[in-house]
Parts: C-alpha cells; sequence; structure tokens
C-alpha cells in the first residue's frame, strides 16, 4: 500500500495535469487506482527476515561465550561448523525455491556462524583477545561469501565489519592503509549489484576510514585538532563540490556525497568552534591555507561550470575551514573559545544550507540545516543561560522555549519544503 | 544468478571459511604438539569478553624486566618484536636475558618466548614522567595473556592472585610462538588442554 499521504498528494495534482491536459480524464482513474493496489512488494518481511537472521547470530556468540566446559572441544567446534554448513545448504535450498528474503537471511546467520567459529576458536586455543586480526579474517570470509553468491546482505554485513576491522586498527595508533584494498573489493561489488544500501555503506566506509585515520596522521605530522579540521574541512568541501557537480550532470549519487560532505563539515565546523585548543606549538597556518585555496579555486571553477553553483556557495564552502582556522588563532591560552563570534558564522552556514537545499531541491539539506540550526541555537542557550539559572527554573523556561521553538522552527521548515515540493512538482 | 552459480558460489563460500578455520585450528594444534614445554610463574585477573565469555588475564613474571639484572639488548621501542630466552631447568623458566631478535641456536635447557615490547622506561623515569628507581625497564606481553574458563569460575583462579603458586604450561616452538597447554597450582596441574 503507498502512504496515505502519497495517494493524497498524487490525488490532487492529477485534477491540475487532467486540466492541463497533461493526462487523460480516461487514465486518471487507472493512476489513482494504481496507488491503492497491493501489488507492491513490500520490503518489510525482508527486513524482519533479516534482524532475525542477525540475533541468531548473537544466539552463536552468546553460546560460545558461555564456554560449556561440559562439551568436549570438537563437539563445540562440530556444533558450530555443522551450523554454519546447514546455513549455506538452506540457502542453496530457499535460493532453489525462489525465497530470495530467506536466502539472504541465510547467508547472513552463514557468515555470523563463520564469526561465532572464528571466536569459538580463539576461546578454545585461548587465544589472545586481538580484535583487529579476528574482525579481518571474519570479514574476508563475508567478502568472499558476498562475492560468490552476489549477496546483498552478506555484502552489507562484511561492508559494517570492514568499518569495525579498520577502526580497530586505527584504535591501536596506526594509520590503516589496507582498509582500502578490501574495500575498493566491497564497494565494486556494491556497484556491481547496484544496490543503494551498499553503495551508501561504501561511502560511509571511506568517511569512517578516513576521519578515524586523521588523528593518528595529524599526530605524526605534528598537527594539533584545529590544523587537522580545517585540513578536513577543506578537503570535505571538494567533496561537496564533486557532489553538486555531478547532479548538474545528473549522476545518481550526486546527492548522497553532497549529503555526507554536508553532515560531516556541519560536525566539523561544530566540534572545530567548541574545542579548547589552539594552534600546536611549530605547528602553521600554511597546509590549512592551501588547502583552503584548493577549496576557493575548485569553487571558483565550479562557478564557472555548473550553472546550479552560485557566488555565495563559494564564500560558504570556505566558512568551513576558514571559521575553523579563525577559532584556533582567536582561542586563548586560558581554553577560551571565541563563540562570540564562530556561533553566528555556524547559525548562518545553516541558513545558508537550508537556502542551497531549498535551490537545488534538495529536501534532505533543508531538513539538515534546519536541524543544526536547531542543534546549536540549544547548545548555545545551554552554554550562555544554563549556568545562570537555577535548576528549576532552567528546566521550565527551557522546556517552554523548546516547545514555542520547535513549534513556529516546524512551521518554518513544512513552509520551505513546502516551497521546494511545489518547484519539483 | 542461475542455480548452478549459487550453488558454486555457495560452494567456494563454504570451502573457503571452512578453510579458514581450519588453518586456524591446525596452527595451534601444531604449536601444542610441539615438544618444548615451560612453566611460566604468573597471577590472574578476571575479567569478561562480551562475545568468549570469561576468561583470566595472566599476568606473567616475565612480563616486566629491570634491567640491572636481566640484559636487555639496546633499541627496543613499543610495538617492537621481543624474544626472551628462557632457562628452562628449574620447576619454572626463568629469564636469562632479553633479546631483540631470535638466536639461530639454543643451548641444551634453553627455551625461547617472544613477546610485544608493550613500553620501555629510560632515566628511571614512568611514562607519565615521574621519578620511578624501582620500576621494571620494560614491559613486555606475550599472545598467551587470556585463559578462557567456565562462567563464574574465573574467581577461583584468581583467589591465587596474592598467593604466587600459579604456574602456565607452555608450549613453544622454534621461532618463540607459545600456547597454553595447562595450568599448574603449586607444582600440580589442575588443568590440561585437550586438543579436541
Amino acid at each position: 500500500m503507498w502512504p496515505t499521504s502519497y495517494a493524497k498528494r498524487v490525488a490532487s495534482d492529477l485534477e491540475s495535469w487532467v486540466e492541463k491536459g497533461w493526462v487523460s480524464a480516461d487514465n486518471a482513474p487507472n493512476i489513482l487506482a494504481s496507488l491503492n493496489k497491493e501489488d507492491a512488494p513490500s520490503k518489510l518481511p525482508v527486513v524482519i527476515t533479516v534482524l532475525g537472521a542477525v540475533l541468531i547470530g548473537f544466539s552463536a556468540m552468546a553460546f560460545v561465550a558461555a564456554n560449556w566446559a561440559d562439551m568436549s572441544k570438537g563437539l563445540r567446534l562440530g556444533i558450530l561448523g555443522l551450523a554454519m554448513w546447514s546455513a549455506y545448504g538452506a540457502a542453496a535450498f530457499l535460493h532453489m525455491r525462489n525465497q530470495v528474503a530467506f536466502t539472504e537471511a541465510a547467508f547472513v546467520v552463514g557468515v555470523a556462524l563463520f564469526g561465532a567459529n572464528i571466536m569459538l576458536i580463539g576461546q578454545m586455543y585461548h587465544l589472545p583477545q586481538d580484535f583487529p586480526a579476528g574482525l579481518l579474517a571474519w570479514s574476508l570470509g563475508g567478502l568472499v561469501t558476498a562475492w560468490a553468491v552476489q549477496s546483498r546482505a552478506a555484502l552489507a554485513a562484511t561492508q559494517l565489519l570492514l568499518m569495525g576491522w579498520t577502526m580497530a586498527v586505527i584504535s591501536e595508533g596506526d594509520i590503516h592503509l589496507m582498509y582500502l584494498l578490501p574495500w575498493a573489493v566491497a564497494a565494486l561489488l556494491a556497484f556491481r549489484l547496484d544496490w543503494g544500501p551498499a553503495k551508501h555503506l561504501a561511502l560511509i566506509g571511506l568517511i569512517v576510514w578516513l576521519l578515524g585515520n586523521s588523528p593518528n596522521l595529524a599526530e605524526n605530522l605534528g598537527w594539533g585538532p584545529i590544523e587537522l579540521l580545517a585540513v578536513l574541512s577543506s578537503l570535505f568541501g571538494l567533496i561537496w563540490l564533486a557532489g553538486i557537480a555531478g547532479e548538474e550532470r545528473q549522476q545518481p549519487f550526486a546527492r548522497a556525497l553532497q549529503g555526507y560532505a554536508a553532515i560531516t563539515l556541519l560536525v566539523m565546523f561544530w566540534v572545530g568552534h567548541v574545542v579548547d585548543e589552539g594552534f600546536e606549538d611549530g605547528a602553521g597556518y600554511l597546509i590549512p591555507a592551501l588547502s583552503v585555496v584548493a577549496l576557493l579555486a575548485a569553487s571558483v571553477f565550479a562557478f564557472a561550470r555548473a550553472s546550479i553553483f552560485a557566488p555565495q556557495d563559494i564564500i560558504a564552502l570556505a566558512t568551513f575551514p576558514v571559521g575553523i582556522l579563525l577559532s584556533g588563532a582567536l582561542t586563548t591560552s586560558d581554553g577560551d573559545v571565541p563563540l562570540i563570534l564562530t556561533a553566528p558564522l555556524l547559525l548562518a552556514l545553516c541558513v545558508w544550507l537550508v537556502t542551497l537545499g531549498t535551490r537545488l531541491h534538495n529536501r534532505f539539506l533543508i531538513n539538515l540545516g534546519f536541524a543544526a540550526f536547531g542543534g546549536e541555537a540549544l547548545y548555545l542557550y545551554l552554554e550562555t543561560f544554563g549556568t545562570l539559572l537555577d535548576t528549576a527554573a532552567f528546566f521550565a523556561i527551557g522546556g517552554i522555549l523548546l516547545i514555542a521553538g520547535g513549534f513556529v522552527w516546524e512551521r518554518l521548515r513544512r513552509r520551505a519544503t513546502a516551497t521546494q515540493s511545489e518547484a519539483t512538482s | 544468478m542461475s542455480q548452478t552459480r549459487i550453488l558454486i558460489g555457495i560452494a567456494i563460500a563454504v570451502l573457503f571459511q571452512t578453510a579458514l578455520l581450519g588453518q586456524m585450528v591446525w596452527a595451534q594444534i601444531t604449536l601444542l604438539n610441539s615438544p618444548t614445554e615451560v612453566v611460566l610463574k604468573t597471577t590472574p585477573v578476571d575479567p569478561r569478553d562480551i562475545f568468549r565469555g570469561d576468561y583470566v588475564i595472566l599476568n606473567y613474571e616475565i612480563s616486566a624486566f629491570d634491567r640491572n639484572k636481566v640484559p636487555i639488548a639496546d633499541g627496543l621501542e613499543s610495538g617492537d618484536d621481543a624474544y626472551v630466552l628462557l632457562n628452562t631447568q628449574g620447576s619454572t623458566a626463568e629469564p636469562l636475558e632479553v633479546l631483540a631478535a631470535a638466536p639461530s641456536d639454543l643451548r641444551q635447557g634453553q627455551a625461547l618466548i617472544r613477546g610485544r615490547v608493550n613500553y620501555v622506561l629510560r632515566d628511571e623515569m614512568t611514562p607519565n614522567g615521574s621519578d620511578c628507581e624501582d620500576c621494571p625497564s620494560i614491559f613486555i606481553s606475550y599472545p598467551i595473556d587470556s585463559y578462557f574458563v567456565p562462567e563464574g569460575t574465573g574467581t577461583e583462579l584468581e583467589k591465587y592472585r596474592d598467593e604466587r603458586a600459579l604456574g602456565v604450561v607452555v608450549a613453544l616452538n622454534e621461532e618463540g610462538d607459545a600456547a597454553i597447554k595447562g595450568l599448574m597450582i603449586e607444582g600440580e596441574k589442575i588443568y590440561d588442554e585437550p586438543l579436541f
């Protein structure tokens, strides 16, 4: 069943389309009738089935953790090994019966039981807790399965495991370049299967890797958080530009690129304007400044080439790294951050995001801009007024302000998204 | 995908995963079958791993060395492999020397265990910069620092923490790789790990 709101909107639009002669009066009832048909396959059973498979995987891990002393090592390994083979056997059987969702769930169970077996062997032979090695072995098993049977669910599980692997390596203080190899193999399969969620996971995996490695890289380079955030902001500004350019060429993943870049930039700016550290001794402005210049040059180039790009976008994109650098430069040795300057900058960037989303007909950017504005306003409220009131008054006034603010904000947000919807219709 | 292709794919996945698991088991069994066996003194601490259950962390006496008592190779840094030469002629193995590389051959009554340098103290300073005249000079961890036990039994082993009566029977190969074969309390074997 289509969502009621969608059906209502199409019904109202149809009247206007019939009047304009775009849709014949004879076809309009057929279009409406198709909306109410239940022939569109629901994805809910697939989701529920795969979640069930994940639970079975956790159950196997708990079985391992229980360490049944009454059972010999061989028997324990035999049970989990047999369960793993059975899962793949079940997948083969279900595939032959065209049970796509259950086949995918069986593959997830197979990959999960493979991981449980790795843990079991570690437990049986008292191997040390080596998360990176264990996660790598598990990921490789998942990756081979995903490629061999072209399974979407196994691919998604593998992408998550790979992210866990790289974070485990990074948490030991290493710069982890090896991640890129299995990541690329998984990303290739995501595009081969042409499956949106796996493409998103590939992009998220790359961002996680990039952000995860950057503190270790910064430490090696002698950079502090400000220099690092400024350079990363320039980099994500470039990624955003690539997304905008891709959208003009109607490339399918361009919007996702913009969305992830926007989220990352906002988070980095927020961190940059609250971190109570200035520039590290010995670190300079040179590389961050060069990164800003590169971003500005790319923005100007994009402005010249892409018609959907506006001059204020150049200023806004450069404001992300420049604002962070400004915050670092003005932070005092006592750790006092110049919120009075940088907070309005962040709020202005949120407003720009809403206007950009409206111009690009990108509802996600509009909502993100509103959410970030509200979040920053809340942060400023807590930072500036909270300490002046006693607890009761603080919460009471805060509650009233939030309810009122939320009401007004939601009205504004709806108005903006409605304007955007009208523009697209 | 055609049915033949998916069946071949499943066969590849199962074979790959089974081979990987088999290799892990085989490597441990080969190590446990090594003829070199030593007993290392240890103190246990009882924690829990959410995925693998209860275990005791084994703090070995050969985890920390004072360079005034045991010779330590120059140039060892955090993260390096370190090889500890052991005298195995007593009831428990005693450290002879900390080396940066495995020796080409071992004498009768000697064994080698490989660990990783956690950190090195220089000029009698702790990592946080405070003075420490009696602190060990180097800290080494080994891939045998976890002993998994049935749920709830870790505290039984932990009570030997202060008595220093717990020994771990360790199998070693010529490269210094180690695997736990069993536990001893006051010279008596209380756990003997079966291969299967």
